[in-house]
């Protein structure tokens, strides 16, 4: 499990905009991130971390599995590359999480052709689904 | 959240049945200094926010995107090299729905396009 700074060395973005403060680890297709939402989120507003937020969050986590696949392949001291969400589709958000609620999502890659990877997401508070979506993200070489 | 800050409304023109707003990037915004370091790139979820708060302004109230069902990314949008965008709406409003289809471009060059469902928010 990475937690705090140690995301840095899974993702490529950092303040204001990292959405993920924990890694719980990833196997050969998925990967599993959490995210406390703090008053001063970026993207909170009314209390409330908006849909921008937790599809960032989303993304980020997908980021985060390909990061540790980096590592896995290339050796420890790889740095995450960067990456860019070139689709979302099916995004359903059933309910924007509240400050001081907790995000868990899975992420599962149902695809992956050269630099780009096919991902399907789900984002729960507990045992409650708030969010799923497909997503495809590219990344740089 | 983004409005006025991340990026402004420099403008708006009505077509048939749409609607374009001339948005202008805030290159200085400290999203960028996080996405990425040194490499300013508009996160893929800025763009959807801009789209979201140029719809807000059109119907009037605030919005909630509970269905985001496609949306692509194209281009990159960096805030030096594109920091003046178009943002073309077209928006089917009923009584608590909004049926969003937007593109973002500039020129020839197309960004991205979206399509989502929308409520809209109670808000004093």
């Amino acid at each position: 499990m990475q937690q705090g700074e140690e995301i840095k060395q899974l993702i490529p973005q950092r303040e204001p905009i990292m959405m993920i403060d924990t890694f719980y680890g990833a196997t050969e297709t998925t990967g599993k991130s959490g995210l406390t939402v703090l008053a001063d989120n970026v993207f909170c507003e009314g209390g409330q971390l908006r849909e921008m937020g937790v599809i960032e969050h989303i993304a980020q986590t997908c980021a985060a599995y390909n990061g540790v696949k980096n590592k896995q392949n290339n050796g420890e001291a790889s740095k995450p590359k960067l990456g860019y969400i070139g689709e979302i589709k099916k995004c359903q958000i059933v309910r924007l999480p509240r400050v001081g609620e907790q995000l868990t999502t899975d992420v599962v890659a149902t695809a992956q052709v050269m630099n780009v990877t096919l991902m399907e997401a789900t984002t729960k508070i507990g045992d409650e689904t708030i969010a799923s979506c497909q997503i495809k993200l590219f990344e740089e070489d | 959240m983004l409005k006025n800050d991340f990026f402004t409304i420099a403008g708006k023109e009505n077509g048939e049945g749409l609607v374009t707003y001339h948005v202008v990037l805030n290159p200085d915004h400290n999203i960028f200094k996080g996405h990425f370091p040194g490499n300013p790139i508009s996160p893929g979820v800025c763009n959807i926010g801009m789209i979201k708060a140029c719809a807000e302004e059109e119907v009037g109230c605030g919005l909630f995107i509970e269905n985001l069902k496609q949306c692509k990314f194209s281009h990159l949008i960096t805030p030096n090299e594109n920091k003046e965008l178009d943002i073309v709406l077209k928006l089917e409003t009923t009584e608590q729905v909004v049926k969003i289809a937007a593109t973002i471009v500039k020129g020839d060059t197309k960004f991205m396009d979206l399509k989502a469902e929308a409520l809209k928010e109670q808000k004093a």
